[in-house]
């Protein structure tokens, strides 16, 4: 088991590695193709040559290597390794922020709005899988399926933008002419996320951006319920005379779990993607926004460690994931 | 039995504590007497609040709040009233005496005298600080010293890199301070507009702590205005500023405290304007044609002419654009209707001039080509020599939404009537800008410019002036630069004015830039404020108005 | 656009008995079992009539789609499917109908390209990898868990907005280039894991065994014997992942990086009128909207039936 879980690790640390150099290379090769980013510390105003010489140094953008096409620039590359070593993620072009404490800043709300839409997902899936299942190839599996297709094509940020531009305000016009303008619940469908109250506006974006990935899950809970259904244990307890319901909530839900979670992890990245979508449309600033502003606006130092930080949790995700498998399948460990 | 009560005993303690639970920080309503209450404003991306940098709308809908400055704009007819200057006066337009009113302070308690003004225009002044309104000092004797003019390229140690001899000076020599509160100013040349031009952000004066430490003056400015930020300002998360107790100017607050939250990318205030969150917006398009429809939200919209102008420039150093029947001939093809109807009826106004109305000077109708004639246009375009077969011309603008909605809609109407085909070139903006000064845009391009003052002169030298290649058009031409000298030294405004019209006709002639619409300002206010005016030189786009104005109904 | 939850079909080793007749009979077998159902029967159909917009615009509008004129911006269709503009007219003053007519060949043409690179790679990468093992397939792996880690939307979007092209035309190919290649970079490794999986199943089969003893070259072996059998877990998401992608394209063009304007596309119109729809344009928005859905959910459920019926366990 140790020896697999070391395996995995130095898996984990190359991959991770290869990342941060594949981000580093493609953004070396976009300032040698489009030009030099470090104009934008400058916004609006054309800087003399002295002046930009003197920005590009200070964020390491005026090695030759940003001349030539196609170099990939290995010691700008190492120079970055050590100073994440050292904890300094960079500042950005606009402004001059600390990355570091952006992300600090932003990672917690991205939490959030992950906490709500995977609760929902695996609520929504269960409840819906297991209904499918129990009511196999009858008319509630058909809709379930067709259902959860339908509610799956339309895309997230369509979702959002209609909520937020259709339904929301209507809604918390409603709500606050019921329980008054200064009332909790008044900001709870507030079209755009407010820093005010972190909390009520984060659920409703967070259960819309549940929905997204709705039908593979529920397709997987469905498929992971009938093979229990069929399962001996399940026929052992039904012939201990324990209730049809007790053995579908205690036995069945339990053991149909277990996949919907390793689906989250293997998914994580997939999910990810809804959050950027979802934080850029309804104005919440987390991390999904800072890497999506910064992708528009060429942020060097964001972008690339933006993408390390999605690598190292979808990694470290993944490493539980397969760690839990290994832990309950001996099988895989001596693979 | 039990079960049932228990659940209903806990759903209404969880109804009780919902809605108990308030900690709306919108106090409105709140304070008593005249005055008081909280607004909340929506902003932009803010790039910083130092006063020589500050030439972008998001960075000056603060900056003029949290300072004052010399003159003032009238809110109504846009001449310039003294705020923090008691007299402003000259004898021959050259030399200028500005006499300082006695007691002002900054926030830190510093005073604001000659000192404090003339530190900071030395400090935007000298070249090496790269400010990004150094060139208004241009005017000033001085001047060159501190932003001298590079080495030749064959002392340069990078032949890409230019470098530049250490300026002779790092202070203005035309500057002095007479007395505490009196500075002298010496132009290089005369200028009439002078005590207009103080109105802008360039002459407004910095603490020594600010200058002491920039960084920190970045995000928590010093001012000596009306408002008095509470903490720094965060870029994602806005701010608020609260009323300064110890002002003693000449235009105070009436409210106690403006929040500002802040609508990056694409999103705007609408739909929070909507649920009562945000008290000023000015809606895009589309939400803007449904509130015309509501009379009751009607009742509360502040409608009145802009102050910028959008025009189509054309590149002169491109051969195919040499021949003024071409740029007549476009001029006259777009339909410039057809195009406010596409962007939104409330938008703007077709342009007809190169200088809006409401500018002092401006409102000429001075554009002959601007009025949209499909047989004109062609028969123009056949005196150019007509369009080569099969070849489109290339629309150039910095990306944005609005943008590409503006300029596909004037592509459309130009390929509708001359029936040449067009492509769109977006780029971000410094990289438009980069191209646009280094005349390496390769068709017609989005020019678009709005008041520094309030005079028709800054429509014209800063745009048009300057020779080929200090103004993006590549437009050169003695007979504007002596119109421009001519009127620069008139004895007073009033017959300067008319001679920079002049100027402007020479223009209208040329027609460097095809001039396409006129801004509108449209601002929806909400019921919990009041007195919502809109300055028309300091009004920022997205939904701005006055604070020192607005008051918080009771 | 990943469907990485559930395990796929895999090729039943039993059944390949030569390896001409093999396949013959799980295909026959899945389309005997997929015309059955009605839900198929539809989906095809709309399917068909997409493509059909696609190839043959024509036959569904006379008007020009790019003959705009802004006098006539926004148009309400009142007069329905009759007159000059059946469905009024768009933002710009464009005929709708046509829009949206012309719109389907840059969309389905992107979703096509994309996948026809990706699943090429994939079977490219994954044969190899399956194939040869060792060195090969550890870097082959390696990279497959490389580009796995980043997300496919994002990974799209980081490439187009770092390599963000000047120009937009309206010539099809430049349009839709760019964004079919940021798509298919990282849209690949699924296809490569399943390829993989299958490839080294059938590798170790009797037959192959028997083949190379022969002194069959490598090619033909992974021709003739392996890929037929990689080729149907591939086959059995392509439809659905045809879906994910028409989606996406929408999200890329909300954020004006995919296919630009002044061409034409699904998620382009969708993008304009979602910004119209709240301002009582509500067509401007309901028309490419059911046109998305309508088709994503045909292909999305032509592809759920395509799975169920070349899995060979629920037989």
């Amino acid at each position: 088991m140790g020896r697999y879980v070391i395996r995995r690790l130095l898996q984990a640390l190359l991959t991770l590695g290869l990342v941060l150099f594949l981000m580093h290379w493609l953004m070396a090769l976009s300032v040698q193709v489009r030009g030099n980013p470090a104009r934008l510390f400058f916004g609006d105003r054309t800087p003399n040559a002295a002046a930009l010489a003197q920005v590009e140094a200070m964020y390491n953008l005026d090695n030759p290597c940003y001349e030539r096409t196609g170099d990939p620039c290995i010691a700008p590359f190492i120079e970055r390794l050590q100073a994440y070593a050292a904890g300094d993620f960079g500042t950005t072009l606009r402004g001059n922020r600390d990355v570091g404490e952006l992300l600090a800043i932003s990672i917690p709300n991205t939490l959030r709005l992950f906490a709500f839409s995977i609760v929902t997902l695996v609520v929504l899936a269960m409840v819906f899988g297991s209904w499918a299942a129990r009511h196999r190839n009858r008319f509630q599996d058909h809709f379930v399926r067709g259902g959860t297709i339908l509610v799956d094509s339309v895309p997230v940020f369509l979702i959002m933008l209609i909520y937020s531009s259709l339904i929301a305000v209507p809604l918390t016009r409603w709500v606050r002419g019921i329980f008054g303008g200064d009332s909790a619940i008044g900001q709870l469908f507030r079209p755009t996320y407010d820093v005010d109250h972190p909390w009520m506006t984060i659920i409703i974006p967070g259960l819309l951006l549940g929905t997204a990935g709705l039908a593979s899950m529920t397709r997987l809970v469905r498929a992971s319920q009938l093979e229990n259904y069929h399962a001996d244990f399940v026929r052992t307890a039904h012939a201990k005379g324990l209730s049809r319901r007790r053995v579908a909530n205690v036995h069945i839900v339990r053991n149909s779990l277990i996949p919907v979670v390793t689906a989250i992890g293997y998914n994580f990245a997939f999910i990810l993607t809804g959050a950027v979508v979802t934080e850029g449309i309804m104005q919440i600033p987390g991390m999904g926004q800072l890497l999506w502003n910064a992708l528009l606006g060429t942020e060097v130092s964001i972008v690339i460690t933006s993408f390390v930080v999605i690598a190292v949790v979808v990694l470290a995700v993944n490493l539980v994931v397969d760690l839990m498998y290994a832990l309950l399948d001996p099988r895989i460990r001596y693979a | 039995m039990k079960r049932i009560r228990t659940a209903a005993a806990v759903c209404a303690a969880a109804a009780l504590a919902l809605t108990a639970c308030t900690g709306d920080p919108n106090d409105v309503g709140d304070g008593g007497g005249d005055g008081g209450g909280t607004v909340d404003m929506q902003i932009g991306e803010v790039p910083t609040l130092v006063v020589s940098d500050c030439d972008d709308s998001e960075c000056y809908r603060i900056v003029k709040n949290i300072y004052d400055g010399l003159v003032y704009y009238d809110n109504e007819t846009g001449e310039p009233i003294n705020l923090v200057a008691e007299a402003i006066t000259s004898e021959d337009n050259q030399t200028w005496t500005i006499t300082i009113k006695e007691g002002l302070q900054f926030q830190n308690g510093e005073p604001v005298d000659a000192e404090a003004f003339i530190r900071s225009w030395n400090n935007t002044a000298y070249g090496p600080n790269v400010a990004g309104l150094n060139y208004f000092f241009g005017r000033f004797q001085g001047y060159a010293e501190m932003n001298p003019a590079p080495l030749p390229e064959d002392q340069w140690a990078d032949p890409e890199v230019p470098e530049f001899p250490e300026p002779e000076a790092d202070t203005l020599s035309g500057v002095t301070a007479i007395d505490d509160l009196t500075i002298e100013v010496k132009l290089t040349q005369q200028f009439s507009g002078f005590a207009t031009m103080l109105g802008y952000a360039a002459f407004l004066p910095m603490a020594e702590e600010c200058l002491a430490d920039l960084e920190a003056c970045m995000w928590n400015p010093i001012g000596n205005g009306p408002f008095m930020l509470e903490g720094e300002y965060d870029p994602e998360a806005g701010a608020s500023a609260v009323r300064w107790e110890d002002y003693e100017g000449g235009m105070p607050a009436k409210i106690d405290k403006v929040n500002w939250h802040p609508y990056l990318g694409e999103s705007d205030c609408w739909n929070d304007f909507k649920t009562g969150d945000i008290d000023v917006c000015s809606p895009r398009a589309a939400d803007f044609e449904t509130a015309m429809a509501d009379p009751e939200l009607t009742e509360r919209l502040v409608s009145q002419p802009g102050t910028t102008f959008t025009a189509l420039g054309f590149p002169l150093w491109m051969e195919e654009w040499q021949d003024v029947n071409l740029r007549r001939a476009f001029s006259t093809a777009i339909d410039r209707e057809a195009v406010l109807t596409v962007i939104g009826q409330a938008r703007g106004v077709p342009a007809d001039g190169f200088i809006p109305e409401s500018i002092f000077g401006g409102g000429t109708g001075s554009c002959e080509y601007c009025e949209y004639d499909p047989e004109e246009a062609k028969r123009l375009l056949e005196e150019a020599g007509g369009w080569p077969e099969g070849e489109v011309f290339e629309l150039w603008y910095n990306e944005s939404a609005d943008n590409q909605t503006l300029f596909r809609a004037v592509g459309d109407s130009i390929k509708e009537t001359l029936g040449i085909e067009y492509e769109l070139v977006p780029l971000d903006w410094p990289e438009f800008l980069t191209a646009r000064d280094e005349h390496t845009v390769e068709g017609p391009f989005r020019y678009a410019w709005g008041p520094d003052y309030n005079l028709n002169e800054n429509f014209l030298t800063p745009v048009y002036g300057g020779g080929e290649a200090m103004n993006v058009f590549g437009y050169a031409s003695p007979e504007f630069d002596a119109a421009i000298l001519a009127a620069d030294q008139a004895p007073t405004l009033e017959e300067a004015v008319p001679l920079y019209a002049e100027a402007e006709k020479l223009i209208a002639d040329a027609m460097p830039a095809a001039p396409v619409l006129y801004s509108s300002d449209n601002v929806f206010y909400s019921e919990d404020v009041e007195n919502v005016v809109l300055n028309p030189i300091y009004v920022a786009p997205g939904g701005d108005c006055e604070l020192r104005e607005i008051t918080v109904v009771q | 656009m990943p469907d990485r939850t559930e395990p796929l079909p895999e090729p039943v080793p039993g059944a390949v008995k030569s390896p001409d007749a093999p396949q013959a009979s799980l295909w026959k077998d899945a389309f005997h079992r997929m015309v059955r159902r009605v839900d198929v029967i539809i989906a095809a159909l709309l399917i068909l009539v997409a493509v059909a917009m696609a190839l043959f615009p024509t036959l569904f509008t006379d008007a020009d789609p790019r003959s705009c004129s802004g006098r006539l911006a926004r148009q309400r269709p009142d007069t329905w499917f009759t007159g000059d503009h059946p469905l009024g007219t768009d933002a710009f003053g464009c005929d709708f109908a046509a829009k949206l007519v012309y719109g389907t060949r840059p969309t389905l043409l992107l979703a096509v390209s994309v996948i026809v690179l990706s699943v090429l790679i994939g079977l490219v990468m994954g044969i190899l990898s399956g194939y040869y093992g060792g060195w090969t397939d550890a870097v082959i792996s390696r990279a497959l868990e490389v580009f796995m880690v980043v997300p496919f939307l994002l990974g799209a979007l980081l490439l187009l907005a770092l390599f963000r092209g000047r120009s937009s035309s309206e010539e099809l190919i430049p349009a839709v280039a760019p964004a079919a290649l940021a798509l298919a970079v990282f849209g690949w490794m699924e296809f490569a894991r399943y390829v993989r999986a299958a490839t080294i199943e059938t590798r170790n089969l009797d037959y192959v065994a028997a083949a190379r003893c022969l002194g069959a070259r490598d090619r033909r072996i992974m021709f003739r014997h392996i890929m037929p059998n990689a080729i149907v877990p591939v086959t059995a998401i392509v439809p659905t992942t045809v879906g994910g992608i028409i989606v996406t394209e929408s999200v890329l063009a909300v954020l004006g990086l995919g296919i630009r304007p002044p061409a034409t596309s699904w998620g382009i119109l969708l993008a304009e009128g979602t910004g119209w729809a709240a301002g009582g344009y509500l067509y401007l928005l309901l028309w490419p909207m059911a046109f998305l859905l309508i088709t994503v959910f045909a292909f999305a459920t032509f592809g759920d039936a395509l799975r169920d019926a070349l899995d060979p366990k629920l037989r």
